[in-house]
């Protein structure tokens, strides 16, 4: 019986040099889309990102930039488990990620964030 | 519920992509937290915010990135907002207007109007107005800087003759985009209504 009926997953073999998602430096919120052709190139995608920066706000592919972060703490959920009979835990469901940031602000700014 | 987008420490660009292999963001929210007064062993002005991704199987399972050879910071730009006003009594058609940022020092807000003067008060293309009472356009004549402090908005008499007192008007610029082409960097406005004496 072929093991490919137990799952969808492959190999486990690892690609030389595959980018992992390093260190966090800023979030921005974007509805937009970056298509194959402007994610193709490096300025195709600047010139899309940058221009969605410059929309208005009640534009739906309006990007927000969020401050630079200073500090970031990981605040991912616990898994949820649950129990076998026997009293075996299994990982039920994955806890969603998160994290919690610092950055440098103002009173003003807050105010704009929070709203 | 929003879409984000986060830049790493290496420039990469990380979200997830669409059913046709488009990238956009993953589903998150954020919240933010209010500035308190600092202790004793805190600097002032940090505050914090978090953020939960939402689906953890578009955050680790899908999660894709595209390279990007600029800094989030320097590239991209946040805009302040600009609250329109009339900064002094309108004369007939001529309406004396200039733009506020709000700051949270009490009834202090900063005026935009010396930085701009030369641009966005200068240039009546990127000004418009609205009757309010038609939803029609009235054109905008001119806007010139005024000693005084603001811009000298100028509408088109005619049509400004043709209100009626306690009509309303809706006067706003163009959209961030285009103010940006045009020099005014940084703010996207927020109209104001003049009510015709």
């Amino acid at each position: 019986m072929s093991i490919q009926l137990c799952g969808q997953g492959g190999n486990t073999g690892g690609v030389k040099c595959a980018v992992s998602p390093d260190k966090l430096q800023t979030i921005a919120i974007w509805g937009g889309t970056l298509t194959p052709s402007e994610y193709a190139t490096l300025t195709a995608a600047k010139t899309t990102l940058v221009a969605d920066g410059k929309l208005s706000k009640n534009d739906d592919s309006k990007l927000f930039l969020l401050p630079l972060r200073m500090n970031m703490e990981n605040k991912k959920e616990a898994n949820t488990e649950q129990t076998f009979s026997n009293g075996v835990k299994v990982v039920a469901r994955e806890g969603l990620p998160g994290y919690r940031f610092s950055y440098f602000t103002s009173t003003a700014q807050v105010k704009s964030c929070v709203h | 519920m929003l879409t984000v987008i986060v830049q790493d420490s290496k420039k990469n660009i990380w979200g997830t992509q669409d059913a046709d292999k488009n990238f956009i963001g993953r589903k998150a929210i954020l919240f933010f937290d209010g500035l308190d007064h600092p202790g004793d062993d805190q600097a002032a002005g940090v505050g914090y915010f978090d953020i939960i991704f939402l689906d953890a199987i578009e955050n680790y399972d899908d999660a894709f990135f595209i390279t990007a050879d600029f800094n989030f910071q320097t590239a991209l730009s946040a805009l302040l907002d600009v609250q329109l006003f009339e900064k002094a009594v309108a004369i007939a058609n001529v309406l004396k207007v200039s733009g506020l940022v709000d700051t949270a020092q009490i009834n202090a807000p900063f005026d935009i109007y010396e930085d701009n003067k030369l641009t966005l008060f200068s240039t009546g293309a990127l000004w418009a107005i609205k009757d309010l009472q038609t939803n029609a356009a009235i054109a905008v004549t001119s806007i010139a800087p005024n000693a005084a402090g603001y811009g000298d908005l100028t509408a088109n008499a005619v049509a400004y003759a043709a209100l009626s007192s306690g009509d309303k008007i809706e006067v706003y610029t163009v959209l961030p985009p285009a103010l940006d082409a045009a020099g005014v960097k940084g703010i996207e406005t927020i109209s104001f209504i003049h009510t015709k004496p």
